[in-house]
């Protein structure tokens, strides 16, 4: 007889879900993770991460706790970096770096450069300090999203964000290969899919989901979206895009 | 992970080592992820992949579901552990979803579904006599009643009824390996061709009918008013559900039979479900609990 044994919900919750998404593309064995933030808390890594260390940096303008290298014994560990300047970690640190918004909020701190030129520099910084092989993964706002427009932050007219092609060629110019880029869906409070902001790939998510949907919508509004699908025009109405690029060997 | 998959994907002779692959991903409730993998020459697998379980034994009854039912399922192509990683690979077809208003259509595309409906559970039905791996209905209905009786997990109504049935009531059921997760969710199209997914429960049990009510309880709503009115109503014509009685006849099992053995259906499909997520199992209790009082 078999014995009810349900099964563990390990996606279950959305930063288990958020988690789940930043691991897909990750290397076995990871050693040395590295999240940069602009907040107060890392939102993605925590104690519990697996890996040999753990260092949640945060982006500021005035540091009050600076990188310690002898704190290297320790597993865990949290230090302050200024925005503009190199990362304070010796090269080929890190197997992972996450920039989960990292780089929109950069670009809404640092104004007076576009949005693409920031992410450009910071990911030359994080390619600096990864091991060759080793992987950055982020996600951030679609500049081309009308709900991105929405969230942009009320100090700037624009949104300070990475579009669908900008956010691959900056990947690209600052040096990763293997650079992927998706929609990140349904959003940041249920994660649970990306999908391929390659064209057909999208049209296939999209089309699925626009069938599972139609009970629930009229002729027009149906048709509507099937031309849009159709068109691959979601991945640039999706409001999150999800990246990820390997430092070459 | 993703190198695993590419891995799989190269060993199986899927995609070749240098092909540029692109990833659909989701993450389900139960704890897989589902990749779309494409090969950038219009070539797409699906790939299942569980950290949690092996899913050798629902490859062995994808392979099975696929040998007596070629026209109803994708293709089979790998499984395979990677890193404490089982990964299951099929080709992917291209398809949308199956919803209430297409099959119970009127029209000639919901008529071709209930025909292929109608299709498949006749194959079903035409392999049993072959089928000498099929489950016992007597030992699996007493497995699943000794289960739901003993577990703490089980709401104390469905104990009940689990430990009140009559056992003779199984005896005469015809035994046809059943998929036995047939929901609307696990039903497509690819153009005009019907398609069905999720064949991890392939035969784990022969109880007649349960598929049939599984499909006719999801177009009725799920809930334990839709098996209420399965249950009450004699003649299903006109009703969402109305395909349920020439798929009886095809099954060789009376409607009235299968009518009255709904609650024996959903307790079987309970047992099925023992191990998955909190959510299903309670929503399941609560159905059952309702369909009870």
């Amino acid at each position: 007889m078999s014995i009810e044994t349900p099964a563990v919900g390990v996606y279950a919750t959305c930063e288990a879900q958020l988690r789940a998404l930043y691991q897909i593309p990750t290397p076995p064995g990871q050693a040395a993770v590295l999240e940069l933030r602009l907040g107060d808390a890392g939102r993605v890594v925590d104690d519990t991460w697996p890996a040999d260390l753990v260092v949640s940096c945060r982006l500021t303008d005035t540091i009050t706790q600076p990188w310690k290298p002898a704190g290297l014994g320790r597993r865990v560990q949290t230090c302050e970096a200024a925005y503009d300047a190199p990362l304070p970690f010796a090269a080929d640190t890190f197997d992972l770096v996450i920039l989960h918004h990292t780089l929109d909020e950069l670009a809404s701190v640092l104004s007076q450069r576009s949005s693409q030129q920031v992410a450009e520099d910071c990911l030359r910084r994080v390619a600096h300090v990864l091991r060759p092989g080793g992987l950055v993964v982020g996600c951030g706002l679609n500049r081309s999203s009308p709900r991105a427009w929405c969230e942009r932050p009320r100090a700037t007219r624009r949104v300070r964000a990475l579009g669908v092609y900008s956010c691959r060629n900056v990947l690209h110019r600052s040096g990763f290969a293997e650079a992927e880029v998706f929609n990140l869906l349904p959003g940041l409070d249920n994660p649970r899919g990306l999908s391929s902001v390659d064209a057909q790939a999208s049209r296939i998510t999209f089309r699925r989901a626009l069938e599972a949907s139609r009970a629930s919508l009229g002729t027009a509004g149906y048709l509507a979206r099937r031309i849009v699908v159709g068109l691959s025009l979601n991945r640039f109405i999706e409001n999150v895009l999800f990246y990820w690029g390997y430092k070459p060997c | 992970m993703l190198r695993f998959v590419r891995e799989a994907l190269v060993k199986a002779g899927a995609v070749s080592p240098q092909a540029r692959l692109i990833h659909n991903v989701r993450l389900t409730t139960e704890s897989t992820l589902r990749l779309d993998v494409g090969d950038g020459t219009g070539s797409w697998f699906h790939v299942k992949a569980c950290r949690e379980r092996s899913l050798a034994e629902e490859f062995d009854r994808f392979r099975l579901a696929r040998e007596r039912f070629p026209a109803y399922t994708a293709e089979p192509i790998a499984h395979t552990c990677l890193a404490g990683w089982s990964i299951l690979i099929a080709r992917a077809v291209e398809h949308v979803p199956v919803g209430v208003s297409d099959l119970a259509s009127p029209g000639s595309s919901g008529a071709s579904l209930r025909r292929q409906l109608i299709g498949f559970l006749a194959a079903a039905q035409a392999s049993a006599k072959a089928d000498i791996l099929r489950q016992d209905n007597e030992t699996f209905m007493r497995e699943a009643v000794a289960c739901l009786a003993t577990s703490p997990a089980v709401s104390p109504p469905l104990r009940d009824l689990a430990l009140s049935l009559d056992p003779t009531v199984w005896g005469d059921i015809p035994a046809i390996s059943q998929h036995g997760n047939l929901v609307l969710n696990n039903l497509a199209r690819a153009g005009d061709r019907l398609l069905i997914f999720d064949w991890k429960d392939y035969g784990v049990t022969a109880l007649a009918g349960l598929d049939i009510c599984l499909l006719a309880l999801s177009m009725a709503g799920m809930d334990a008013a839709g098996a209420a009115a399965i249950q009450r109503k004699e003649n299903p014509a006109g009703q969402l559900w109305a395909f349920a009685r020439e798929a009886c006849a095809t099954s060789e099992l009376p409607y009235d039979t299968f009518r009255a053995l709904v609650p024996v259906y959903l307790l079987a499909f309970r047992y099925l479900k023992r191990n998955c997520s909190e959510e299903i199992r309670a929503r399941l209790d609560t159905m059952l609990g309702e369909l009870l009082t």
